[in-house]
Parts: structure tokens; C-alpha cells; sequence
């Protein structure tokens, strides 16, 4: 993958988020009942819900609103939510972190203990060890996220008080919603890097690493895992959404502040401006991380920079 | 078809999923027997947040409604919203992803792309966005569920047509002059159905998680309903009083769930060896 190759795939990307946020803007449409009714409130007369519309520019031809919503965007508007009648933006922006900071442990977390549990399942193939592991990984598959949540936080919080059991603040606070999120992507990093461990373990240059007498933990971690990361990379990319899916409810689960807890509040209220502003956000941090798993590919194999 | 049948049942853990989903369609359909006619929705305060005993054998919820009830009525419920949801997926899901394989060209190709970039975005999320627009209930979360898996079947469906279009037998086909329709219902839709059949199963499974966690999260039935992610959302307070409320309908998620997972996986092993992994 060369510099140029790199560019288009941020093209697309880009392309991405703006089909995304054009298809949230259409879908608004669809939403039953008058926008200008819902911003002005049940109770407001029909000269305010008039003011409001022309005001709001809603009475203007859809690709003039369209338009204007695309370069409200740009310069991080997002419109004015129905519950608050204040800017998204502003109660969006206090949320980023924490769904931020708790995907990212939840990642670190899967990704550590899938690595090594695969690599442990590969080279112990076929033994009890193996079997466990892979059960293990099945059924973390099939737990949902926020019964494991809630499970945890009856047992380490509620009976044990290792951790609190809800809120933000601490690092404590920030450990059983991690793990409960880190659960099911665990299950399917694990299962990828055993079938791509067993891939590589055949290869010649390991047989050869062996042969001329390398250490063992060397020839796994130097020759084979770094070999083996490339799929994986690739899939932790391509599966952050579903991660991100999972903190969404995993954070109201633990009443963590993040977009997740604002999201679902946001549709319960049916708050359609604050779940677009979500929702394109989160579109924005998938593409991201799409597109750092193609740099963090890069950096693992050469071979990819040649093109 | 033999050959198939005896390979699955060699196939163990194939054999395990393929045992809990017939136990689980049987105690739907023997739901009013094992209940024996008890009312999931019945209402009993003085016995609320009941431990499990003889009379409720796996205690009663916040508003003293018999659990063990509540979790065999919430079976129907569950499994048909996945049931309906995946196979109003499967019809549209189909059809974008045979047309966009076939007739490649511009069109089928930003289709695809659109496709795929729906299918890395979270489902929960699209389901949510759906709910936003339509609201909640049950149908809602049918819609919602279902709309939201379109893009992973027509992913699918894409993948098989472009593995059997260049087939000879689909060139010869269209040599001897049959017409587009014919090669498509005839030719290709018949390979597709090993891979669709398999993403039904697991599709069942991820329908089943999201629509539980939705309902967990008050956007799925209303309160009554046994649905089991909303028993759940309702035992959240009981965590110390009565964690069956939360301990049973999770269990009842997660057997199902996997048993859809190890079904699906094993028709994928034996079906179509090909697509083993």
C-alpha cells in the first residue's frame, strides 16, 4: 500500500461519513409530526411554530436545508436538540471522552488477553487447553454485553466492593464496564488469532527459524505473532463498530457519561438532532479506526509499503 | 442431501446447537403446558422480589409476578422477534446483493460499497436510528431489527454471485442464449442457499442480542411484556434481593443465542466445506 493508495482510502472514508450524515439528514424527514412543532414545544402557539419555521429556514427547498446542515457540520454545528433547545454540540462535546476512554480500554483489554489466549490455543493445539479456550471464546460470543455487565457488577460491586458499581470519576470506576465491553470482542480476537497463528506456525521460514536453532519464544513472538498480527489488525479495525455498538450499551449499563447513555436518552425522548450528531460522530470514529489499523498494518509488515 | 445429514451428525458441536434450538422451539410450543396456565402478567405485591421456593421455583420479580412464567411466555416473544426480523432482512438483503453481483458496472458497485460501509457501522446503532424514527414497540423493534441486518445478508448474497458468475456453467448458460432471469433463479440463486441459510442461523443469534439489549434499554416492548432483555431492565433494582430476575433471563439469552451461533457454524462446516475456516 503506497502513499497514494493511503490517500484514497481516506477519500473514501471521507466519502463514508458524508453519505452517512447525508442519510441521517434524509431519515429526519421520515420522523412523523413537524420539526418546527417539535422544536417549539406541544404547547406553543401557531405563530411561534410559524416563526420557528422561517426562522429555521424549514420551510426552504430540501437541498437548500441539506446544504446548509453539510456546512453547519463542517464547523462542528449540529443543530439545536429538542430536549434542551440549546446547541448539540454542547452537550455532545463532555461526552466524547468517556466513550472514548472506555472503548479504548475495552479494546486494550480485548486485544491483550485474545492475543495471548489465541497464541496459547495455536501452539497447545488440540489439548484440553485448546478445547477450553475455545468454549471459553463461543460462549463469550454469545453472552450480551450488558447481562455480563450487569453480572459483574453484581458480583465485584455489589457483593465483593472491589469497584464501584456505576458513575465516572476514578480509574476503579472505569474497570468492570471495560471488562464487560472487552468480553465479546475477547471471544473474537482470540478465535482469529489462533486460526491465523495455526496459518503461519506451517510456514517455511518458521520451520526454518527452528531448524537453525531459535529460541522458541522467539520464533513465536519474532517470527510467527508479528506475521500473524496482520489479519488481526485487520479485523480489530473492522470490528471497533461493533465494539463501539457494545459501549453504547455497556455505558448504560454502568451509568457512564458518554455518547451511549446521551443516545439512548436522545431516543427515548425522540431527540432526532442529538441522535444524528451521535451517530455521525460515531460514523467519524469508525472511519477512523478503519483507517489507523491500514497505518498500524503498515507499520507491522514492509512488504505492504512497496506497494 | 445424505451426504450432508451424515456429516452433520458427525458434527458435534453443530449437533449441540442444532439440540438447544429444538429444545427451545419445543418449550415455546410447550409454553401454555409448562406454565400451566399462569398468567405472565399477574400482578401480586405482597409477594414481590420473591427468593426462589416451592411455590415460585425461581422467585418472583419487582412486582411479584411468578419468574418462571415470565421467562418460558418471553421465549415466543424473543425468538420471534429475531425469527421475523431476520427474515425481513433476508428478502431485500437477497435481491440488492444478487442484482448489485450480477450486474456489476457502476451502480453494482456503489451499491456494494455502500453496503459495506453500512455493514462496518454497528447494527445496535441503526436499529436505534430506526427506533428514533418510529418509536417503540414491538413491531417497531421487529422493523428495526430487521432493517438493520439488510446490509450483512446482501453482503453475503454480493460475495456468492461473484464467486459463481465467472463459473463455466453460468457462461455456458448464457452462451446457449438464456435470458439474465433464468440464469439468476436457476444458476445462481441455488449456490447462494448454503450461505444464506448459514447467515440465518447466526443472524437469528446477533438479532436475538440486540433486540434483548434494546429492550434492555426501555427502547423495545413496553414494560409488561416478558421480553427477556426487558425483565432484566426491570430486576436492575434486585440485584441483591433477587438476582434470579437477572440470572434466568440472561441464561435463557445466552443458551439461545449460542445455540443459533453453533447451529449456524455447523451447517457452514458441513454444507459447503469450502466455506470452512
Amino acid at each position: 500500500m503506497t502513499f497514494a493508495m493511503l490517500l484514497r482510502r481516506l477519500g473514501a472514508l471521507v466519502v463514508t461519513v458524508l453519505l452517512v450524515s447525508v442519510a441521517t439528514f434524509l431519515a429526519m424527514r421520515l420522523v412523523p409530526g413537524d420539526p418546527a412543532r417539535m422544536i417549539a414545544g406541544p404547547e406553543a402557539p401557531a405563530e411561534v411554530v410559524e416563526a420557528i419555521r422561517r426562522d429555521w429556514g424549514l420551510d426552504d427547498p430540501l437541498h437548500i436545508q441539506l446544504g446548509r446542515f453539510l456546512v453547519g457540520l463542517a464547523t462542528g454545528d449540529f443543530g439545536d436538540s429538542y430536549r434542551t433547545r440549546g446547541p448539540v454540540w454542547d452537550e455532545v462535546k463532555t461526552r466524547l471522552m468517556p466513550t472514548f476512554l472506555l472503548s479504548v480500554t475495552g479494546l486494550g483489554l480485548a486485544l491483550t488477553f485474545g492475543i495471548a489466549a489465541g497464541v496459547l490455543a495455536a501452539i497447545r493445539r488440540g489439548t484440553v487447553l485448546d478445547t477450553g479456550l475455545s468454549v471459553v471464546s463461543t460462549l463469550g460470543i454469545s453472552l450480551p454485553v450488558f447481562w455480563v455487565g450487569i453480572l459483574l457488577m453484581m458480583f465485584f460491586a455489589a457483593r465483593l466492593r472491589w469497584f464501584p458499581s456505576s458513575g465516572w470519576g476514578s480509574w476503579q470506576h472505569l474497570v468492570l464496564p471495560a471488562f464487560s465491553l472487552g468480553v465479546g470482542f475477547f471471544a473474537s480476537i482470540s478465535r482469529m488469532t489462533r486460526s491465523s497463528m495455526l496459518e503461519v506456525l506451517q510456514d517455511d521460514y518458521v520451520r526454518t527459524a527452528r531448524a537453525k536453532g531459535v529460541p522458541r519464544v522467539k520464533v513465536l513472538l519474532k517470527h510467527a505473532l508479528r506475521n500473524a498480527l496482520l489479519p488481526i489488525v485487520t479485523i480489530a479495525g473492522l470490528e471497533f463498530g461493533r465494539l463501539l455498538g457494545g459501549a453504547v450499551i455497556t455505558e448504560s449499563v454502568f451509568a457512564w457519561p458518554g455518547m451511549g447513555t446521551l443516545m439512548v436518552n436522545s431516543v427515548k425522548f425522540r431527540d432526532y438532532p442529538t441522535v444524528q450528531a451521535c451517530v455521525i460522530l460515531l460514523a467519524i470514529c469508525i472511519a477512523v479506526s478503519t483507517f489507523l489499523s491500514d497505518l498500524l498494518n503498515l507499520y507491522v509488515d514492509p512488504r505492504l509499503r512497496r506497494g | 442431501m445424505a451426504v450432508f445429514l451424515r456429516r452433520f451428525r458427525r458434527h458435534t458441536s453443530g449437533m449441540v446447537g442444532f439440540a438447544i434450538v429444538l429444545l427451545i422451539c419445543l418449550a415455546v410450543l410447550a409454553a401454555p403446558v409448562l406454565t400451566r396456565g399462569a398468567d405472565p402478567l399477574a400482578v401480586d405485591l405482597a409477594n414481590s422480589a420473591q427468593r426462589p421456593s416451592a411455590q415460585f421455583p425461581l422467585g418472583t420479580d419487582e412486582m411479584g409476578r411468578d419468574l418462571l412464567t415470565r421467562v418460558i411466555a418471553g421465549a415466543p416473544i424473543s425468538l420471534s422477534i429475531a425469527v421475523v426480523g431476520v427474515l425481513l432482512a433476508m428478502i431485500p438483503g437477497v435481491w440488492i446483493g444478487l442484482l448489485a453481483g450480477f450486474y456489476e458496472g457502476r451502480i453494482g458497485g456503489w451499491l456494494m460499497r455502500s453496503i459495506d460501509a453500512l455493514v462496518a457501522f454497528p447494527r445496535i446503532l441503526l436499529a436505534m436510528v430506526i427506533i428514533s424514527i418510529a418509536g417503540t414497540g414491538i413491531s417497531q423493534l421487529m422493523f428495526a431489527v430487521g432493517l438493520s441486518s439488510i446490509p450483512i445478508f446482501a453482503r453475503v448474497m454480493f460475495v456468492t454471485v461473484q464467486s459463481v458468475r465467472h463459473r463455466d456453467f453460468v457462461q455456458a448458460a448464457a452462451a446457449l442464449g438464456a435470458r439474465d432471469r433464468w440464469i439468476l433463479w436457476r444458476h445462481i440463486l441455488p449456490n447462494a442457499f448454503a450461505p444464506i441459510l448459514v447467515q440465518a442461523s447466526l443472524g437469528i443469534a446477533t438479532s436475538l442480542q440486540i433486540a434483548a439489549g434494546l429492550s434492555f434499554l426501555g427502547l423495545g416492548p413496553p414494560p409488561p411484556s416478558p421480553e427477556w432483555g426487558a425483565i432484566i431492565d426491570g430486576g436492575r433494582t434486585l440485584i441483591r434481593q433477587q438476582p434470579m430476575v437477572i440470572i434466568a433471563p440472561g441464561l435463557a439469552i445466552a443458551m439461545t443465542v449460542l445455540g443459533f451461533n453453533l447451529l449456524g457454524d455447523g451447517l457452514r462446516d458441513t454444507l459447503d466445506p469450502r466455506l470452512k475456516r
